[in-house]
């Protein structure tokens, strides 16, 4: 069953106090969380929130097209390493 | 900072059908690779008694494409026939660094960041890439500080304001890197300093949860 509209989502209101008092210094400091089912706000767009996997926190640079979605999305607990070597794929600085 | 000499851009799979055809596991993402007239240079993926007789890389010239982008169907003029096709069964599909062609602005290849020097926005070299790791919202890098602490810092303009790969070195912002003074926790008292890898109070143990 879905999460009643008259709730807002979830969000750890812990996580959520230091992003607000960020926001009211200017203050950018990367956060620890374990809450992997928070959603993301709008205020927490440009921090960065290092999100647990289960093993380590990696590190999560909140963009406006991922408001919405869950931590947890961003931070896989299974890791992939592929094979090794030198593919031709080319990443693009975000 | 060199590259490697040759760089993968697929694997052949299996033979398909009777006429020499094969199937490819592309691991490159750059759609003209294989395209008709596009040549290639096969190794065996691994030693053994193929690796032993194929001393050198196969020159193979691709004369078809065919099928799903993702598994496509390849036909080289250098292989005629399926017993052909059964010799380059598993090999690995290169081509030489110097074919890749020119990234635009903000695009880099993996192995052009590994090895580079990280620097602090104040010059003072800190540490060294050590791997690129894929992650669904950006790339991470991976940086060996100088206590031997691996930090990951995700490869985004904010965090990474400059890659200059001529010299050899990119710089990453403050609090980015573990050790430093700026990541926090999100549980405890607001002042609480520094990186910690205690769990948050109420957090379930293994044995509770």
């Amino acid at each position: 069953m879905a999460r009643s509209s008259k709730k807002a989502p979830f969000v750890e209101e812990r996580l959520m106090q230091r992003i607000e008092a960020m926001n009211r210094t200017g203050e950018k400091r990367m956060l620890k969380t374990w809450s992997r089912a928070s959603t993301i706000y709008p205020e927490m767009v440009g921090h960065t929130i290092a999100v647990h996997d289960g093993r380590k926190h990696v590190p999560v640079y909140i963009t406006e097209s991922m408001v919405g979605h869950r931590l947890g999305e961003f931070a896989l607990t299974r890791t992939f390493r592929g094979h090794g070597g030198s593919k031709e794929r080319r990443m693009r600085r975000k | 900072m060199t590259r490697p000499e040759w760089i993968e851009v697929g694997r052949i799979s299996r033979p398909h059908g009777v006429h020499g055809e094969v199937r490819v596991v592309p691991s490159s993402d750059n759609p003209d690779r294989f395209l008709p007239g596009s040549v290639l240079h096969a190794r065996p993926a691994r030693g053994g008694l193929v690796g032993g007789r194929v001393q050198q890389h196969v020159e193979l010239t691709v004369v078809s494409i065919r099928g799903e982008e993702s598994y496509p169907i390849l036909a080289f003029r250098e292989i005629a026939d399926r017993d052909a096709a059964e010799n380059f069964r598993g090999f690995v599909l290169e081509i030489r660094s110097s074919e890749l062609p020119e990234l635009e602005e903000d695009e880099y290849y993996p192995f052009d960041l590994v090895g580079l020097a990280v620097r602090d926005r104040q010059g003072a070299v800190v540490g060294q890439v050590v791997d690129v790791l894929e992650s669904p919202a950006h790339p991470l890098l991976a940086v060996q500080t100088g206590g031997g602490v691996e930090s990951l810092v995700p490869f985004v303009a904010a965090a990474v304001p400059e890659v200059v790969l001529s010299e050899g070195y990119l710089v990453i912002g403050d609090g980015f890197l573990e050790g430093e003074s700026g990541p926090s926790v999100d549980s405890g008292a607001a002042d609480e300093p520094g990186w910690t890898d205690q769990r948050p109070e109420g957090t379930p143990t293994d044995s509770e949860a």
